[in-house]
């Protein structure tokens, strides 16, 4: 791996699985939502979430959540047994999450539900969101397999099949299959973290009927001062259901967002967003479960341009 | 194409009459560090393979939806570690 801490814009080369013309944009990093047709939008709380009836987060209202102490307390049980080996889960304390059935509106319906085929034909689940008529983001592991062990895997993603705002066995906007895929070489050539993102390229404009999030470079104050807002598909619901949960920032570096925000694994790829005069904005692509905070890849300048190319 | 080997678990997945369970989720949901929050499908003859970043003790979960979920903590080595998986019914 080449030092990339001298020249990290190396990572943000765009790389395709077909050949493109597309060429690299630039300039604002504010780029607006669109709620698609008939969007039947929900409503948002003035604390930047979704108002979802009858959910109320079970820690209480933001301003009123407890903020963990930063000192590790050892569990009662190690008195008795000893230190246990590291096992917190992605789904820290209570599970959180709340199922949404709803997916047939905006911006419920913005979120996919994906089957990624890997090239020796074993098969994944993951998440995506819509950014554009024919784009779709999602974690750079969805899309292109890095350092499996398995022989004939590591390569892109042969077939994605992505099914926006599916509810178990409804799909409100059918299936479209691609493998038209994006990423960037920090993940093809090197697998680093920090650069696991990507998207998926439909050969139809069904975004354009489900709508899709806007994004936005914002700044680590911003960040730690927002709300951020997470939904996908994860694997220990019943198959293909979306969950929501929200919280607070934890931390932020310069190309990671960190959060204690539930997932689980299917949940790669989930828009990490704001709610900003009534938009969704990605701030982040969740890609990471962790034992104290779960993690995406910040929306830096680099990742924002590359999303602006991808949904050109 | 093919880069750094990482450590991997496989294994079958099959139902209590010994048949094949197709199209389980397999998934990490704990490990010594933090973990691509993917979830691997059983193939037609129930088998699955997925890597972890590194050697260390992994809590994994198996659901499929008809049956209770499933739940293991596997010590996984350099050579990996394979796993039988009997799913119940609910």
């Amino acid at each position: 791996m080449p030092d990339e801490t001298s020249n990290p814009v190396l990572g943000h080369v765009s790389v395709a699985s077909q050949p493109t013309d597309e060429i690299p944009a630039g300039g604002e990093f504010l780029e607006p939502p669109e709620e698609g047709e008939n969007p039947q939008t929900t409503d948002v709380t003035s604390e930047g979430t979704e108002a979802v009836e009858g959910y109320e987060h079970p820690k209480g209202p933001l301003s009123e959540l407890f903020t963990p102490p930063t000192i590790q307390f050892p569990d009662i049980g190690e008195a008795s047994f000893g230190p246990p080996p590291p096992m917190a889960e992605s789904v820290h304390g209570p599970d959180d999450r709340i199922q949404i059935t709803s997916t047939s509106v905006y911006p419920w319906r913005v979120h996919c539900s994906l089957l990624i085929t890997a090239a020796d034909g074993s098969r994944w689940i993951g998440t995506g969101w819509f950014i554009g008529p024919r784009t779709v983001m999602t974690a750079g592991h969805v899309v292109y397999i890095k350092n499996s062990g398995v022989p004939g895997r590591d390569c892109w993603a042969t077939r994605v099949d992505v099914m926006p705002g599916r509810n178990g066995a409804q799909l409100p906007f059918g299936s479209v299959t691609s493998s038209n895929l994006r990423s960037v070489t920090g993940w093809t050539a090197w697998g680093d973290q920090n650069y696991d993102y990507g998207a998926i390229l439909l050969p139809t404009d069904l975004g354009s009927r489900t709508g899709w999030f806007g994004f936005g470079v914002y700044s680590d104050a911003d960040l730690l001062g927002s709300t951020l807002n997470v939904a996908g598909y994860p694997g220990d619901k019943p198959a293909g259901t979306l969950w929501y949960h929200w919280n607070r920032a934890a931390s932020v570096n310069s190309r990671k967002v960190y959060y204690d925000i539930d997932t689980m694994g299917g949940q790669s790829g989930s828009s990490v967003y704001r709610i900003m005069s009534g938009g969704r904005y990605g701030a982040a692509i969740h890609a990471y479960g962790g034992a104290t905070t779960n993690s995406g890849t910040r929306v830096s300048s680099p990742v924002a341009n590359n999303m602006l190319a991808w949904k050109a | 194409m093919e880069g750094l080997s990482r450590p991997l678990v496989s294994g079958v997945v099959r139902d209590n009459r010994g048949e094949a369970v197709t199209d389980a989720r397999l998934f990490i949901v704990a490990g010594p560090e933090p973990w691509p929050d993917v979830a691997a499908l059983s193939d037609e003859a129930g088998r699955f393979s997925l890597s972890v970043l590194s050697t260390g003790t992994y809590k994994l979960q198996c659901m499929a939806d008809g049956f209770a979920p499933w739940e293991t903590v596997v010590d996984v080595q350099e050579a990996g570690a394979a796993l039988e998986i009997e799913l119940q019914g609910r």
